[in-house]
């Protein structure tokens, strides 16, 4: 948790920090220009790049800003988590911050307008105007003197005739009136001659053109000049006439230095007054710079202050919408989602407390998926074996509900077991014809029995089945737990199978123990007759004779007898060919009706039905054994009637042919109906009950099918179902 | 994201102002007429015509005592073809207008020197600068390394002498920005 801590610390100081640089930037920006709004600031060169810097930033923030919002309200439309309080929080926030900016500002601009204003006073612009008039006025009053003064002077000069003379008088003119310099220039501006206080002057100081023009009109031109060391010099340019009429009129310039009062007093009042107008000028400009000034730094400061809350709103309200997005993945069962804990403060140890319970509740869940893994992996090894188990199984919970079965057990009961009728109830009403069976179940489980066990007959689709069922009941320690699990097998194939074995057995003795004497037996017979027959008279006579016959007779009838047997026992060899089974049964029948005119035959057959590949002599001999029992059975009736049809049927998507004999004899006892296949099962006198017994081992190897059933009025009748194709799987699928 | 886009437009729209507004202009009150560059007795010179004449706003600052501080700028560039090209050297003259309030008169002084003229009017002065742009730019051998030389020259207000309430003002209005802009004149040597 400390470690935790100390991270959470660290990645808090690191993420704002560029925010923070940012922000301390756009600071330093704001300082810099209101230190270069300053009238005489030393970065004011500056004022320009960092006004740009400032308007950018502004921008910058602005487009922030919006981004921010944008993405808030999209939020908002979105119903994401947290947005709606992030903009409470903002909305918070940035009343805080804009309220007293506003009003700071407000207040800023009123104060810098009254304080630009006080600067400026209407009695000290007047007095600088009027004393920088009575300055003008004292410097024109000394300029006219001068003037006056040189009056006199100009006149002595223009007596001089000879340049020396010239130039002394220049001295004269100069040293008595304190100027500067003296000049005489011709009218085209060529120097005549110079007289100046500096002895290192050489050139004197020429008016410029346009002065020199005016005074070549005749005016008296004069200016102050003020100098490089701030004092005053008056210039005045006036025409001096020549002494000659022949001579050129000339120019007279001369330069004097104001005195230092004046030049003293003149400078302060220059400076005031330009410093003061100035101002003046710089009013607006001044107040429109610090507004603007102002404006932008607190434009800024805003932007800047929203921006953070923005920020801080999103900083402080990231863990709160984190948590509510973890609850809501807990909530949906995503236990995986992992908060990042960004503070160390409560809502840091809550985000990390979240982490540390949704780690556990994964780690049980992933413990439980493992388990139910290992158990989906043992119920598939179950269900593995179950299906693959030649037996059938049914499993019930204590209510008497089915929970499963295996494919076997649909297989030899015949039936779907759909999960809608999962009831023994409901599969003991659903299928009626195996009632015995549930019911037997139902009995035992509603018993409580711990085990049993029974064979249990049932006659469905299939016919007669004998069923072997065992029933266990579960452990259990609720209700979701118990149950019964019902194994069962179908014996009836086993039993016939042991039954036939049986029957075999008895059959191969019989002909072994039997047949071996009766040979001696008939010949000791014929013998004594033929020894003792010529030798005998009368009464004794016909006694030997009906007793020799007698005996010969049974010998014979035993002989047959036990060739039956041997028939039975023998394993049926078929050599199967392709056979027209129509034409086979005309071939028989014409035996028959030539022979038996008391009986009429009636042959339905179906026209071009399919080939059937099958042994003719096999199937011959089924026909006379079938054929022959019908004719038996139709002894003393009047009227007999044996029908012969054939046609074509499909079973489970497999076409067969179906062979119906029926005649409208006595019938078949009921209770001899269902074993009537079976050897020494027999309604006849004389029968050996092995004729059916064979018939039905025959269309086995053909993998037909044999059933027999009594008319509705009368009679009965053998059906037998030959697949047209002799495919075993095709007879399997079929029968299932 | 339409908003996104619209304020990314609206950023370069400001942006594009503010640089145009920040760019020097070339101003019709402020140009030169003439630019040579000759070579005398071996020394490179100079010597320029300029058309100068002050705004009525910039007028009325200079009598209200803001001085004007005027540059002539040279620059020796050599061409290139493939980038910008390169300055060489460059050079700096600069004048600065101030208006006497006490005898009315307009002094144009060149720091450099010393020297001051005082003039009645600001355009006498103004045309008395113009007189004073000659520039010696050294010996004429110390360029021959150079191909493909020329030299520029431009006349400007200096909007960074102004006060600093009309630094601002010198970003938006043209009465302040005076700017020959840049006139050139192909050296052969």
């Amino acid at each position: 948790m400390e470690r935790v801590g100390i991270r959470a610390v660290i990645r808090g100081f690191i993420k704002p920090l560029p925010t923070v640089i940012f922000l301390m930037l756009l600071l330093a920006v704001v300082i810099l220009l209101a230190s270069a709004a300053q009238y005489n600031s030393e970065i004011a060169d500056y004022f320009s790049h960092l006004f740009v810097i400032n308007i950018l930033g502004v921008l910058l923030l602005l487009v922030l800003i919006a981004a921010n919002i944008y993405r808030l309200i999209k939020e908002v439309k979105q119903r994401q988590l947290g947005s709606r309080l992030t903009i409470s929080f903002l909305m918070t926030f940035g009343v805080l911050a804009l309220i007293p900016l506003a009003i700071v500002y407000a207040f800023s601009i009123q104060f810098l307008n009254q304080s630009i204003d006080s600067w400026y006073d209407v009695e000290i612009e007047k007095a600088l105007g009027d004393a920088l008039l009575v300055g003008r006025n004292s410097m024109e009053a000394a300029k006219t003197d001068l003037i006056t003064t040189l009056s006199d002077d100009i006149a002595a000069l223009t007596q001089v005739e000879t340049e020396s003379d010239l130039f002394s008088t220049l001295d004269e003119i100069r040293d008595s009136n304190d100027l500067t310099e003296i000049s005489l220039f011709t009218s085209t501006g060529r120097i005549v001659a110079s007289s100046h206080s500096d002895v290192t002057v050489i050139i004197p100081d020429s008016p410029d053109e346009r002065m020199m023009s005016a005074a070549r009109r005749g005016e008296i031109q004069s200016r102050v000049e003020p100098l490089n060391d701030n004092s005053l010099q008056l210039r005045i340019v006036i025409p001096a006439p020549s002494a000659g009429v022949d001579r050129p009129a000339r120019l007279l310039q001369v330069l004097y230095d104001l005195p230092f009062r004046f030049s003293n007093v003149g400078e302060s009042l220059e400076q005031a007054s330009s410093q003061y107008n100035r101002l003046v000028y710089l009013r607006r400009p001044l107040k429109l710079s610090f507004i603007t000034t102002l404006t932008l730094v607190t434009l800024l400061t805003g932007l800047a202050a929203l921006w953070a809350a923005i920020l801080s709103s999103r900083r402080l309200i990231a863990p709160l919408r984190d948590l509510a997005e973890g609850t809501r993945a807990v909530a949906s069962g995503d236990y995986s989602k992992e908060l990042p804990v960004t503070s160390s403060d409560e809502l840091g140890v809550l985000v990390q407390s979240f982490n540390d319970m949704t780690g556990q509740i994964k780690r049980t869940q992933e413990q439980e998926q493992r388990t139910q893994n290992q158990l989906e992996e043992q119920r598939a090894y179950l269900e593995t074996i179950l299906r693959r188990l030649s037996s059938g199984v049914l499993s019930f919970d204590l209510n008497h509900q089915l929970r499963t079965s295996n494919e076997t057990a649909q297989e030899i009961l015949d039936i779907e077991l759909e999960s809608s009728t999962n009831s023994l109830e409901e599969l003991k009403a659903k299928f009626n014809w195996l009632a015995p069976f549930f019911e037997y179940i139902q009995h035992n489980m509603r018993a409580g029995a711990y085990e049993w066990q029974r064979e249990i007959e049932v006659v469905g689709s299939k016919g007669r089945q004998v069923l072997n069922v065992r029933g266990t009941r579960l452990p259990y320690e609720n209700l979701a737990r118990g149950g019964f699990v019902i194994v069962f097998d179908d014996m009836t194939n086993l039993i016939q199978a042991q039954r036939n074995a049986a029957w075999g057995e008895v059959a191969r003795r019989l002909a072994h123990e039997i047949k071996n004497p009766l040979t001696p037996i008939q010949l000791s017979a014929e013998r004594v007759r033929n020894k003792f027959m010529d030798k005998v008279e009368g009464k004794d006579r016909e006694t030997l004779d009906r007793a020799t016959r007698t005996i010969a007779n049974q010998v014979e009838s035993m002989k047959q007898m036990v060739n039956e047997f041997s028939e039975y026992a023998q394993p049926v060899m078929v050599q199967l060919q392709t056979l027209d089974l129509n034409q086979l049964i005309r071939d028989v029948v014409e035996l028959y009706m030539a022979g038996a005119k008391a009986v009429d035959f009636q042959l339905n057959l179906q026209a071009n039905i399919p080939y059937i590949k099958a042994d003719a002599s096999r199937l011959r001999q089924v026909l006379n054994n079938v054929i022959i029992n019908a004719h038996d059975a139709l002894s003393n009736t009047q009227g007999a009637v044996i029908v012969i049809k054939t046609c074509v049927k499909t079973i489970k998507n497999a076409e067969f042919i179906e062979l119906s004999i029926i005649d409208n004899g006595k019938g078949i006892d009921e209770k001899m109906l269902d074993r009537i296949f079976e050897p020494y099962v027999t309604s006849k006198e004389k029968g050996t009950g092995l004729g059916l017994a064979i018939v039905k081992r025959i269309i086995d190897e053909h993998n037909g099918l044999i059933r027999v059933e009594n008319n509705a009025h009368s009679g009965a009748g053998i059906i037998i179902d030959l697949p047209i194709e002799t495919d075993q799987s095709i007879a399997a699928r079929a029968y299932g | 994201m339409r908003i996104l886009k619209n304020n990314h437009r609206k950023l370069l729209w400001f942006t594009a102002t503010v640089l145009c507004l920040y760019v020097p202009l070339v101003s019709a009150d402020f140009s030169l007429t003439r630019v040579e560059a000759f070579s005398d007795d071996g020394l490179l010179q100079v010597d320029a015509d300029a058309q100068l004449s002050l705004p009525a706003e910039t007028q009325k600052a200079l009598d209200s005592g803001v001085d004007l501080r005027i540059q002539f700028l040279i620059e020796l560039v050599k061409e290139r073809n493939w980038i910008w090209d390169n300055a060489i050297n460059n050079w700096e003259m600069l004048f600065t207008l101030h208006y006497h309030q006490l005898s009315g008169q307009y002094i144009l002084a060149t720091p450099v020197s010393d020297n001051i003229k005082t003039f009645n009017t600001a355009q006498q002065a103004l045309d008395a600068l113009s007189d004073q742009l000659s520039f010696n730019l050294g010996y004429e051998k110390s360029f021959e390394i150079y191909s493909r030389l020329y030299i520029r020259t431009r006349i400007k207000l200096d909007t960074k002498y102004l006060p600093a309430p009309l630094k601002l003002f010198s970003l938006v209005s043209s009465d302040w920005k005076l700017d020959s802009g840049w006139k050139e004149w192909v050296l052969e040597l």
